[in-house]
């Protein structure tokens, strides 16, 4: 794994374990031509390649936090198409991109924890509203994904401004209905798991889009709990975090709809403040513990357009 | 690296009387956004975090430590966009990291629709930092190599 003038070696290379940091060289049948070996320490697979060769120590833990570890190189090739302008709101994992060649700006995302296989699907199968997915490119360390750029103001900054009406904040929940709607009854559901007032965008032309799949899943109907515990605090369903005897589903995505709308309509959980009048009553039910007991997204659309005719 | 908070610089602007401002420049130049120092600044930076030596990288690029001193403080400016190649492949840069580099320096990040950038992207992305191997593989396909035959 790197060169160590201070270990005493027959090889030039002292080859360490990636996951226990054992020598290998030392480790009996060990020899660099194999290929790769696995440590008799701990039996992880180590490769044993020039691409596996570090100057220091802190060249290989450097690597480790390294996005782009690991591409393949027509991915890698890909990628170097889209030129890094700017961190969106000053995080390192989201970077505002340009493409070379069309100069049209895209959103790059590095993510650690991800379900490759919701953004292939997306990418082929695009849902209306939501970010188009343009590349999904994997590493050792990171899923990079290229994803249209949706420009606009998310709730969180139409917050900053003060809250919604109630006619605003049912019109964008609507909106949000009809894209769960197209998620929920996909051949396989996603769930998005992280409605919240940050992932839902307005454009200037009071379009609404719901972004952020990094925390969606496939809705697996024999599952009795999730096994990542992901969501937002106060957005996730109790199903969501643990509670309950059911894992997340289509339900909880209406959880988190109900609470965006409470914080739309007076900028509070219902713990803090409810939300005034009819919309209280859908909002109720949306939140309830019992996810049996909450809205279908198809159900929750019409109870929202009823209230709107009144 | 050392930085003052652009906020702190702010305030001392925001207190300063016209005829402070040569003072002002004066005391606080290393901090100012220099696009100079950004360069320098980051090939460091990185060749920290990776803790090899800028004499090493000198080395493996083919600069003497005085020359490459000066590339590297932007000294003696240069348009071969080669030598910063080389310093970035020298100094085990990741594609990424040595298209930030070349940005900062004001050059064309590597691009992949040109066959010799795609090849050197290759190479870096397959931890290939051996110079002689990379020039190898541009020679192979008829393109110019990364290395030099003069000493500088």
């Amino acid at each position: 794994m790197l060169i160590n003038p201070e270990v005493d070696a027959e090889d030039d290379v002292a080859w360490i374990c990636d996951q226990c940091g054992a020598m290998l060289n030392i480790q009996e049948g060990f020899r660099q031509q194999r290929g790769e070996w696995a440590c008799t320490e701990c039996g992880f697979v180590n490769k044993i390649a020039q691409s596996e060769l570090y100057q220091t120590e802190d060249e290989f833990q450097a690597s480790v936090h390294d996005p782009y570890k690991g591409l393949a190189d027509d991915d890698a090739l890909a990628l170097s198409m889209y030129l890094d302008l700017e961190n969106v709101a000053g995080r390192e994992d989201i970077v505002l991109v340009k493409h070379r060649e069309s100069g049209i700006l895209y959103v790059k995302k590095l993510l650690r924890t991800y379900e490759k296989s919701i953004y292939e699907y997306l990418k082929i199968h695009p849902v209306a509203y939501m970010p188009e997915i343009i590349g999904v490119y994997e590493g050792s360390n990171c899923l990079v994904i290229i994803e249209e750029c949706i420009a606009g103001k998310t709730i969180v900054e139409r917050l900053d401004e003060g809250t919604l009406t109630i006619d605003d904040s049912v019109r964008i929940a609507k909106s949000i209905c009809s894209i769960l709607q197209e998620l929920h009854t996909l051949p396989t559901p996603i769930i998005h798991r992280d409605i919240k007032p940050s992932n839902v965008m307005i454009t200037p032309d009071g379009e609404v889009f719901l972004l952020d799949m990094n925390v969606a899943k496939w809705y697996d109907p024999k599952k009795t709990d999730d096994t990542n515990y992901l969501g937002t605090p106060h957005f996730a369903a109790p199903e969501q975090v643990g509670y309950g005897l059911k894992a997340s589903s289509a339900k909880s995505d209406i959880y988190a709809l109900g609470m965006l709308m409470n914080v739309m309509i007076t900028g509070k959980f219902p713990k803090e403040e409810k939300a005034e009048g009819k919309i209280w009553g859908i909002i109720e039910r949306c939140i309830s513990l019992n996810a049996e007991d909450r809205y279908t997204a198809e159900e929750l659309l019409q109870a929202l357009t009823a209230i709107e005719e009144v | 690296m050392q930085k003052k908070p652009t906020t702190e610089l702010n305030n001392i602007l925001g207190k300063a009387k016209p005829d402070q401002l040569d003072q002002y420049f004066k005391e606080n130049k290393k901090y100012m956004a220099d696009p100079q120092k950004g360069f320098y600044y980051y090939m460091k930076d990185v060749l920290c975090e990776k803790n090899i030596k800028l004499k090493d990288a000198y080395s493996f690029a083919g600069f003497t430590e005085s020359y490459g001193g000066q590339i590297l403080r932007m000294e003696k400016p240069t348009k071969d966009r080669d030598k910063i190649i080389r310093l970035c492949i020298a100094g085990h840069f990741s594609w990424d990291e040595t298209n930030r580099a070349l940005k900062l320096y004001g050059m064309n990040e590597l691009y992949a629709k040109n066959e010799r950038d795609a090849c050197i992207i290759v190479a870096i992305n397959n931890r290939i930092y051996d110079m002689s191997e990379i020039d190898e593989m541009l020679m192979q396909r008829g393109f110019q190599k990364l290395t030099e035959d003069e000493k500088k």
